[in-house]
């Protein structure tokens, strides 16, 4: 079990993991950008995805460095490299996000005050978020036991694919609806929480050590252009 | 009786549900469809939008036609404002954010999301966003898009391609055309399984 922070918190990482993506150019610094959201993870007990992340990265990384700059022949150009390593930076900074508790989601929403038509959906999407890919898997090895995958007929496999993940996930939007209203989540009430949402002491290390990090490398950013 | 359509126009859990659900769906599609034509810049860049306008139609349509509320245009691009502004830089969340805002404005009106063409006009508008979306870092966010760290030789690619005209309509209008129809096929599949099974009015 690692340190649990507070959703502020993770928020802020995510916040200055964004802004530097969209800012650092040099190599080393992202590289070591890497290592800082692995040991990120880490601490907060993530061990299984911070490997697998780590590995994914390294392998980007070393195709980057064989290429030297120029991408791995018309399969693998450089901007796509490049996208993929920030996209798992920033999955990496979202990771302690997507792992949260729905009731947990629905508290921060709620103390933050943020508008229910943006603030449900996105509980729901987190919730679900996990559970896509056995969904996929479910239907993929159903249609293969029957042999009604083929390339032959794409519309017929499109046909064949997407009418039961609608099925399936239309009927699982309807069971969590009927859980949520179950526990008066459209309540408009006053609302309490099982789970208490303080800004404890580590949240405020990991919040000074964050922005910390961050404005080192915007230093180091510099000075790598200079 | 006033206060019972005052309700039922207002987005319930359950219309929160479906559209967070598919929202999550369209998205887990679009990451592996990307990942997998991602290879080709050329494709990347002029078609991706295109084939994602067609395979992500089912869902967009069903998803629309159950909510049948106003709502779900602008909540699918706000969170696509939000997963942009994460993946490519914070200056993409205003582009998103108004291509969601006029899809949504496309479907005033009453019931207009219980009718195939309205909520194919605002799938070609919301697909059309996404596509000129590569273009706008070159037309409008050149100086954040370079800031990024992306390569020159990339910024060199990206603007022959997205200032000639031919490309750009080429794009924009093979989008325009799959988005339509994958919305063509969504209905079909609407009124063949989920019209007749009741799952929609």
């Amino acid at each position: 079990m690692g340190v649990k922070f507070d959703f502020r918190t993770k928020l802020l990482v995510i916040a200055l993991t964004m802004s530097l993506v969209a800012v650092l150019t040099s190599d080393i610094l992202i590289y070591t950008l890497l290592v800082c959201l692995c040991i990120y993870l880490l601490i907060q007990g993530f061990y299984r995805q911070a490997i697998k992340y780590f590995a994914v990265c390294c392998v980007f990384i070393l195709l980057r460095l064989f290429s030297g700059g120029n991408g791995i022949t018309f399969l693998m150009p450089e901007m796509f490299l490049f996208m993929v390593l920030r996209i798992l930076m920033m999955v990496m900074a979202a990771q302690p996000v997507f792992g949260m508790p729905p009731g947990e989601v629905v508290a921060v929403f709620k103390k933050i005050h943020a508008p229910s038509g943006i603030a449900l959906p996105i509980t729901f999407t987190l919730r679900f978020f996990p559970t896509i890919r056995s969904e996929f898997a479910d239907v993929f090895s159903s249609l293969r036991l029957r042999k009604l995958l083929s390339w032959k007929h794409p519309l017929d496999a499109m046909e064949y694919i997407v009418t039961p993940v609608i099925f399936r996930s239309s009927r699982i939007a309807e069971e969590l609806a009927a859980s949520a209203e179950s526990r008066g989540i459209s309540n408009p009430g006053e609302h309490t929480c099982r789970r208490k949402l303080l800004f404890r002491k580590q949240d405020w290390l990991m919040c000074v050590i964050a922005v910390a990090i961050t404005v080192m490398y915007f230093v180091l950013e510099g000075m790598v252009k200079v | 009786m006033q206060n019972e359509k005052t309700q039922s126009a207002k987005l319930s859990v359950k219309d929160a549900a479906t559209m967070g659900i598919f929202c999550a769906i369209m998205f887990a599609v679009f990451m592996a469809y990307s990942m997998l034509t991602g290879a080709s810049l050329f494709y990347s860049m002029i078609f991706n939008a295109a084939g994602a306008g067609l395979i992500l139609a089912p869902f967009y349509v069903y998803m629309s036609m159950k909510v049948g509320k106003h709502g779900p245009a602008l909540v699918y691009n706000i969170m696509w404002a939000i997963i942009a502004g994460l993946m490519m830089g914070p200056f993409m969340i205003p582009w998103f954010l108004g291509g969601g805002i006029i899809a949504e404005l496309s479907m005033c009106g009453k019931d207009s999301y219980h009718d195939i063409k309205r909520v194919t006009i605002s799938w070609v508008i919301t697909a059309l966003v996404r596509a000129a979306h590569g273009m706008s870092e070159i037309w409008f966010f050149k100086d954040a898009f370079l800031a990024t760290g992306v390569s020159e030789a990339q910024v060199q690619i990206q603007t022959q391609y997205y200032t000639d005209p031919k490309w750009v309509l080429l794009s924009l209008a093979a989008t325009a055309a799959l988005a339509i129809l994958g919305c063509v096929i969504s209905n079909k599949l609407i009124v063949k399984h989920f019209r007749k099974s009741g799952v929609i009015k």
